[in-house]
């Protein structure tokens, strides 16, 4: 049909220039390309302004048009570029050559979500930040929120062990003691259930409501920030589509060598001298309870017993002394790690219906050979039945299955103590047991052959208990959108989604577990030989099952619509939302799974145990029942307004409503509101910058919440059954929450300030935003006099704490080489900091209970609300002994600077990273593509775990001991360590005072290599015999580890306290068909 | 048209959504939590036991005279809170409020009770239920507030009452109400009116020892009315108490022998009428381990006296240390039993100079206690001696029972002159009859948060 047009059009043109050589025209030649690429540009529209004359070029980009008046405008156009307008008359040059330039700013194409809207990036005042899926599809892991990591600013994912702090956040924290985390928000709902179900080859983009006004439609959720997720749907009117993607992921063993624990050899001359010492001597005596104690201790309990000789003592311990049990752990439990994932998506649409249908599968081994599966099923239909009418329907069902592997490192302990040699098999490879809790002198012989084996063999027992869970989460939903006369429209939105989850772990008959249990309750009649189970003999299956149903409903009008040069944007909607999760557990005991037998139980009464006759009742998970609703009902608005493409003004509101407890109706109800305003400075007819060519400023003001929904405003309590031991066997009440009339919902202040940018030819695209949160009426603990009565709890939590934070995020597009050789850069840099300003905090708390390793929340005033806190560090003395101050004198007296040191005394640092972010650089030549990120986190602290001589007597190779080799030895050690002289017996405040001190808070900064994606691409353009439309094979590596660290201890702190993971390698494929 | 539909729809929805808003958003939050709407939901606070009946105060018995630390024992103490509570110090629960924050926690469980029942409509369903509910709250928060009351403010006297300071009388589970201390007169009245409300609610005998009942009630009315001075009334209700359990426990049936011989019968010692103990907290002194006990006291025993093998056991030094009385071994009993009510009316009878009815009394008790067919009944030739010889017995009878404490400062109101004495690292501390320090400094917690008048 073009063609014919365009047909049509030259010969026109012809006919036209012919006619003109006899009259009084002039013909006006020309070619129209891409000023960029320079490819000519086909279907370019022509048009003089005066004389009304249009051409359209042809394929090669080639025009003529007939000039009939002296002089004219020829206005050149076409989809995608600038239009450009151009005086001309008779005299000129016949032939032209026009380049236009490509509208690519990407900025204006960019539409993000914000979960009950679409809208163009261009027309928002709020802070959007917006992952496309080639960006998603850089990285392969099947969780998508990972996916994130290193490519959106100002997502932080701490990575460390921090009570209370999610795996990821929105610029920083906003909240004290309420929850931390974001809103996930899946195509238009929140998404309540486990993220992992969500399948990232079903994604489309991502994205990330940051400021008040992006995320305040949300409501008393949206205080941490709102990540909509927006899946993949297909299109009216384009031919049926077809994706794979397949790939092979392989993840290496963790380096359990990173691990800081102090050497066989080391422990083991400590072992010596401890048993010297008498320090074993009352667990040798122990005749009670027969605690376990290491193989080198035994060797040598013999050795004094004189039932072996000191060569063979010698010998033995040399064995030991070459057992590194991390070596064992390496040889007989880690493997590598293999993940494989499938997907494939339909996708298509006619001129009434589209649809996308899509299925996944993914499988995978971890390196302690635990088992993951899932399936993911998902369709998206729209259809208009009739004009104006659109339906669209969904539906998703996805089943995981988990299976428990081998057992982690640190699990394997000798009556609860670490040992850093042990060995799990013998030369023949067959199981050696390892003494778990009990001697082996006691569990050779005690039981005479009449009590089960009394062994736990580390090799084999994981087959024995084991864990399983089974999810399944089946989601559907169903929308009706009616468009109105005059700009109005109507939409219903309603979704349900059921996920049901069991969790089954069973230690078998055969499982050390069940074992010991059912030997300690063991009645033997020694005469007869016979034994009694109290506890029966099988094993020990606990489940648990738990259901969540969540239900959402949204009536929403809205309205759109451009006057001149006004445009009204706007919509206004209500919705309810019900989340009701239940959930079951119990216990069976004497489990048999081939006949599925169980046996009763008494745990009211106690027995007499079998090592030395104490009673004791049998312990024991009983079974429990949960049920919770909560139920929300929320009105909000939002509305925008645009003036001649260069003013926006935008303003939200929300209020919300739940069943909270106890809040009276009225109270129920939570304003939160925000406003806007944006200023597209380039659209100015004043604006004059060429290489500037698009400035935009926005700023906005609002307000977020932040709700728990555990912290209820009435007196609850619970009724459960009597305390034991009393008479009359009556229910008794419990109080959970203490009356609280006043509580309400967490308030979040948020200014963002914000300037877009693009210069000339998008060399440089790219944002700058600064925004100041404040968090108001925060949870916190408020003092209260005891005479209240309330109890231990003389502070009651209200809303009387408050944090401020602040941050800024830069976010630089450059295309630094745009030829056949593509050189795209992307920087990312992020700012935020965060203080308590508001707390209470007992003031007679003595220094000891403040200092922080910046594992818990520390709210101090003045301070970030995550830090840590440790005493003042002033080296070793000549003997060895660690030094600190108090009272402003260096001191050694570690009680008084422990307890006693003041506050303005301690030092203070931040725990969460301060300055994070990345740089991704995109090479693309040809058919091949490279993307390298790098990420960096910078301007935060850690606490070495460091060695404490009480620990390492009492709890063994812990992490941190490794420091033992570094310790004081001799006079002018003290010039080049920090590690304290070994001392025996320990002090414990010396201890306490050198682990709580600086000497052992170390720098965090790191920049490390998050991925490198290799691809490339074949298109059927290429190669005729493709039976494909495209290919493209890529190759990705991750945790590539740390480029550049601060600390010299040679730490990842990212792995303070377990194992550097080992790298992953991917390699995949994704076809079109 | 369409528009004016969907107006009427939006109209229908809005409606529909306002009336039935409320009732959507009442729904209860998580199943197993529960809110006030049932007796059975109120009882079960008082049914806690281990709050109301365990928790009450030790301060008495660590200030008073029944036992004594060696320099070695005094060091050796785990907290120095404990070591100033010996020596009587102001320092006392510097750091823990525990016996005042216990005490004061099974107040404002009676009062979440009390403010919970006005809720409740009593119906003829209901009713038994709803009364024994309430008369045991009141019984619980008199009980406390008389406990309170001997630990923190003076002896109570009638000339000076009016005016000096009483306890902090928290008559509501309403925290924003502040704690202010009112006079030791309003106090007592406030103790007495309690349990006077209580009496008539209560049953004669309740279902387990743990819970309060209507002899409980005449019995704290007794004991109260005796540290107040008032013997007439305090008569009055030892008779009503003993009118309706007037059993006692012959200690033949006891074996001595045993570590806790009191263990058997903890819950079921017929003398028992409202049974419960101190919390011991950190401050665990009065065991054996530490508490050596008054040689001269452990001597007064007869040898007969089967309380000296019960109630005492003898430490490997020869010294003699605390067992048991009415709880198991190391627990200390501060409930209502009926020894102390004899004793009470014994007293009362004295003081009105029936003397025989007052010996009647006592040999009764105590021919109970001595080993069978060896006792020989007391006598007395004039009221002052029967008086004496009640005083003496009670302080035997009712050893580290929590009542010391108040004998002795109701006793030196009289005139008796019992001086404390400690004797510490070579020094002699002394507290004088009726002293300052007979009312212990109130926490300093409490004083910081809620701005009231030390003592």
């Amino acid at each position: 049909m073009k063609k014919i047009l365009l047909f049509i059009t030259n010969m026109l043109c012809i006919l036209l220039s012919l006619h003109a050589q006899w009259s009084a025209t002039y013909n006006i030649k020309g070619i129209v390309r891409d000023t960029v690429s320079r490819q000519p540009l086909e279907g370019s529209t022509i048009i003089l302004q005066k004389s009304k004359a249009s051409v359209l070029t042809n394929a090669k980009g080639y025009f003529i048009i007939t000039l009939s008046i002296p002089s004219d405008t020829l206005v050149i156009s076409h989809i995608g570029y600038q239009t450009k307008h151009m005086a001309i008359n008779r005299n000129d040059n016949a032939s032209l050559t026009i380049q236009l330039v490509p509208i690519t700013t990407h900025l204006q194409e960019v539409v993000v979500s914000t979960g009950y809207q679409s809208l163009p990036a261009e027309r928002a005042t709020g802070s959007f930040t917006k992952i496309d899926n080639a960006t998603l599809n850089q990285q392969v892991g099947s969780n998508v929120l990972a996916r994130l990591k290193g490519v959106a600013s100002s997502i932080l994912f701490p990575n460390q062990n921090l009570a209370g702090i999610p795996k990821l956040m929105i610029r920083g924290l906003s909240t004290i003691n309420g929850p931390k985390g974001p809103l996930i928000v899946v195509d238009n709902f929140p998404y309540e259930g486990d993220i992992d179900n969500i399948n990232p080859n079903d994604v489309e983009s991502i994205t990330i409501l940051k400021d008040a006004a992006a995320a305040s439609i949300w409501g008393a959720r949206a205080g941490n920030g709102v990540i909509v997720v927006t899946t993949k749907r297909g299109s009216y009117n384009k031919p049926l589509q077809v994706h794979f993607n397949t790939n092979l992921t392989v993840t290496g063993k963790p380096d359990l060598q990173s691990l800081r624990i102090i050497s066989p050899s080391d422990y083991i001359d400590i072992e010596q001298f401890l048993f010297d010492q008498g320090y074993y001597d009352a667990f040798l005596d122990n005749t009670y309870s027969y605690p376990a104690l290491s193989p080198v201790v035994e060797i040598l309990a013999k050795r004094r017993a004189g039932l072996i000789s000191d060569a063979d003592v010698t010998a033995q311990i040399d064995v030991y002394r070459n057992s590194d049990i991390r070596d064992e752990f390496s040889k007989y439990f880690f493997q590598n790690a293999i993940a494989q994932q499938y997907a494939i998506s339909l996708q298509g649409g006619g001129k009434y219906f589209s649809y996308f249908l899509s299925g996944g599968y993914d499988k995978s081994i971890s390196n302690l050979s635990s088992q993951n599966d899932r399936y993911t099923l998902r369709s998206q239909n729209s259809f208009t039945p009739v004009k104006n009418l659109e339906v669209k329907l969904g539906l998703q069902y996805v089943q995981s299955g988990t299976i428990s592997g081998k057992p982690s490192f640190g699990t394997i302990t000798v009556g609860g103590v670490a040992i850093p040699y042990l060995r799990f098999a013998d030369a023949n490879g067959d199981p050696l047991p390892v003494d778990k809790a009990l001697r082996s002198i006691y569990t050779d012989t005690v039981g005479e052959g009449k009590l089960l084996n009394w062994k736990y063999y580390p090799l084999t027992d994981w087959k024995h208990q084991t864990g399983s869970g089974k999810q399944q989460d089946f989601t559907a939903n169903a929308a009706i959108s009616y468009n109105l006369p005059a700009g109005f429209s109507l939409d219903f939105k309603y979704q349900y989604e059921r996920q049901m989850q069991e969790i089954r772990s069973l230690s078998d008959i055969n499982s050390y577990n069940a074992r010991n249990l059912i030997n300690r309750f063991t009645q033997l009649d020694r005469t007869t030989g016979m034994a009694k189970y109290i506890v029966p003999l099988g094993g020990i299956l606990h489940l648990s099952k738990g259901a969540l149903e969540v239900q959402n409903l949204r009536g929403q009008i809205s309205f759109d619509r451009t006057f001149n040069m006004h445009r009204i944007n706007a919509f206004v909607g209500a919705e309810t939302r019900q989340a009701h999760s239940i959930g079951n557990s119990s216990t069976y005991y004497g489990y048999d799974g081939n006949t599925l037998t169980t046996a009763n139980i008494d745990f009211t009464n106690s027995y007499p145990t079998f090592i030395n006759g104490n009673y004791s009742t049998i312990p024991g998970l009983q079974g429990s029942l949960t049920d919770k609703l909560n139920r929300y009902v929320s009105v909000y608005g939002n509305a925008a307004y645009t003036f001649k493409k260069k003013y926006i003004v935008s303003g939200s509101a929300r209020k919300d409503a739940s069943n909270l407890y106890g809040v009276t109706s009225n109270n129920k109800w939570n304003l939160l509101w925000s406003g806007g305003i944006g200023w597209v400075i380039s659209n100015e007819r004043f604006y004059n910058s060429h290489w500037l060519s698009y400035l935009k400023f926005r700023a906005t003001y609002g307000f977020g919440g932040n709700t728990d929904p555990n912290r209820t405003a009435l007196l609850t309590f619970r009724q459960t059954s009597a305390n034991t031991g009393f008479p009359g066997n009556h229910d008794i009440s419990r109080l959970v929450n203490l009356p609280n009339p006043g509580l309400h919902w967490e308030k979040v202040r948020t200014i963002n300030v914000g300037v877009d940018f693009q210069i000339k030819s998008q060399i440089m695209r790219g944002s700058i935003e600064a925004y100041f949160k404040k968090g108001m009426d925060l949870y916190g603990p408020d003092p209260q006099d005891p005479t209240l009565g309330l109890g231990l709890r003389s502070v009651i939590i209200k809303n009387v704490a408050n944090m401020e934070g602040k941050g800024m995020d830069i976010v630089l597009n450059s295309k630094i080489i745009n030829s056949k050789f593509k050189w795209d850069s992307h920087l990312i840099f992020s700012y935020n900091a965060s203080k308590t300003t508001k707390y209470y905090l007992d003031t007679s708390l003595l220094s000891a209970s403040l200092l922080n390793s910046g594992s818990r929340l520390s709210p101090l005033p003045g301070k970030p609300v995550y830090s840590i806190i440790a005493l003042k560090w002033a080296g070793l003395n000549t003997d060895g002994d660690p030094q600190g101050y108090f009272d402003g004198k260096i001191s050694t007296d570690y009680a008084n600077i422990y307890n006693d040191t003041r506050r303005e005394d301690l030092v203070y640092k931040p725990v969460l990273p301060r300055y994070f972010g990345s740089l991704i650089n995109d090479f693309t030549y040809s058919r091949f593509s490279l993307a390298v990120c790098i990420y960096y986190r910078l301007g935060y602290y850690f606490t070495k775990p460091a060695l404490t001589y009480s620990q390492l007597f009492s709890n063994g190779s812990i992490v941190g001991t490794s420091d033992y080799a570094e310790r004081w030895q001799k006079p002018g050690d003290e010039k080049t360590t920090n590690v304290p002289a070994m001392l025996y017996p320990a002090n414990n405040y010396r201890d306490f005072f050198y682990s709580s001190s600086e000497a052992n808070v170390l720098k965090a900064d790191n920049v490390k290599l998050q991925y490198v994606n290799l691809s490339c691409s074949f298109n059927k353009a290429d190669c005729q015999l493709l039976p494909f439309k495209q290919i493209e094979l890529y190759v990705n590596a991750s945790n590539l580890g740390i480029i550049w660290k601060a600390n010299k201890a040679g730490i990842d702190p990212d792995f303070i306290t377990s194992p550097v993971t080992g790298k992953t390698y991917a390699i995949g494929v994704r076809v079109n068909f | 048209m369409k528009i004016q539909i969907f107006y009427i729809i939006l109209l229908l929805i809005s409606s529909f959504c306002i009336s039935s808003c409320k009732k959507y958003l009442d729904a209860k939050p998580d199943k197993s939590l529960s809110t006030i709407s049932s007796i059975e939901g109120l009882q079960g606070f008082l049914d806690d036991y281990r709050i109301m009946n365990q928790r009450c105060t030790q301060a008495t018995a660590i200030a008073s005279d029944n036992y004594y630390l060696t320099d070695d024992l005094y060091t050796k103490l785990r907290t120095e809170e404990g070591r100033e509570a010996y020596l009587w110090k102001s320092g006392v629960f510097k750091y823990e409020a525990n016996d005042w924050l216990n005490e004061y926690n099974i107040v404002y469980m009676a009062n979440i009770v009390l403010d919970g029942l006005k809720k409740i409509d009593k119906t003829a369903r209901n009713a038994a239920a709803w009364d024994n509910c309430k008369g045991s709250a009141l019984v619980y928060r008199a009980k406390s507030f008389f406990e309170i009351a001997q630990v923190w403010s003076k002896a109570y006297d009638s000339f000076t009452a009016a005016k000096d300071l009483g306890i902090p009388l928290r008559l509501t589970s309403d925290f924003n109400v502040p704690s202010v201390r009112s006079s030791n007169e309003n106090t007592y009245l406030q103790i007495i009116k309690d349990l006077k409300q209580a009496v008539p609610l209560l049953p004669n005998s309740s279902d387990n020892v743990l819970r309060p009942s209507k002899p409980a009630a005449y019995g704290l009315l007794a004991r109260t009315y005796l540290a107040m001075g008032k013997y007439s009334q305090a008569k009055l209700y030892a008779d009503s108490c003993l009118a309706i359990n007037n059993q006692i426990l012959d200690f033949n049936s006891l074996d001595p022998t045993s570590s806790s011989p009191f263990g058997p019968i903890l819950y079921t010692n017929p003398e028992d009428i409202m049974h419960s103990r101190i919390n011991r907290g950190v401050k665990i002194m009065l065991v054996y381990v530490y508490a050596r006990i008054d040689s001269l006291l452990y001597e007064s025993y007869d040898s007969n006296d089967l309380r000296k093998s019960i109630y005492f056991r003898t430490n490997a030094d020869g010294s003699h240390g605390f067992k048991a009385a009415y709880e198991n071994a190391n627990q200390f009993y501060n409930g209502l039993a009926t020894d102390e009510i004899y004793l009470t009316r014994a007293e009362c009878l004295a003081r009105e100079g029936d003397v025989a009815n007052a010996m009647k009394d006592l040999n009764k008790l105590l021919i109970n206690r001595w080993k069978t067919g060896t006792f020989v009944p007391y006598t007395a030739d004039n009221s002052s001696d029967a008086l004496n010889k009640i005083l003496l017995e009670r302080r035997k009878e009712l050893f580290y029972r929590m009542l010391r404490f108040t004998d002795i400062k109701r006793l030196n109101k009289e005139g008796t002159n019992i001086t404390l004495k400690r004797f510490i690292g070579g020094k002699t501390y002394i507290l004088p009859p009726n002293d300052s320090r007979y009312a212990l400094p109130i926490p300093d917690l409490v004083i910081q948060r809620s701005g009231m008048q030390q003592n």
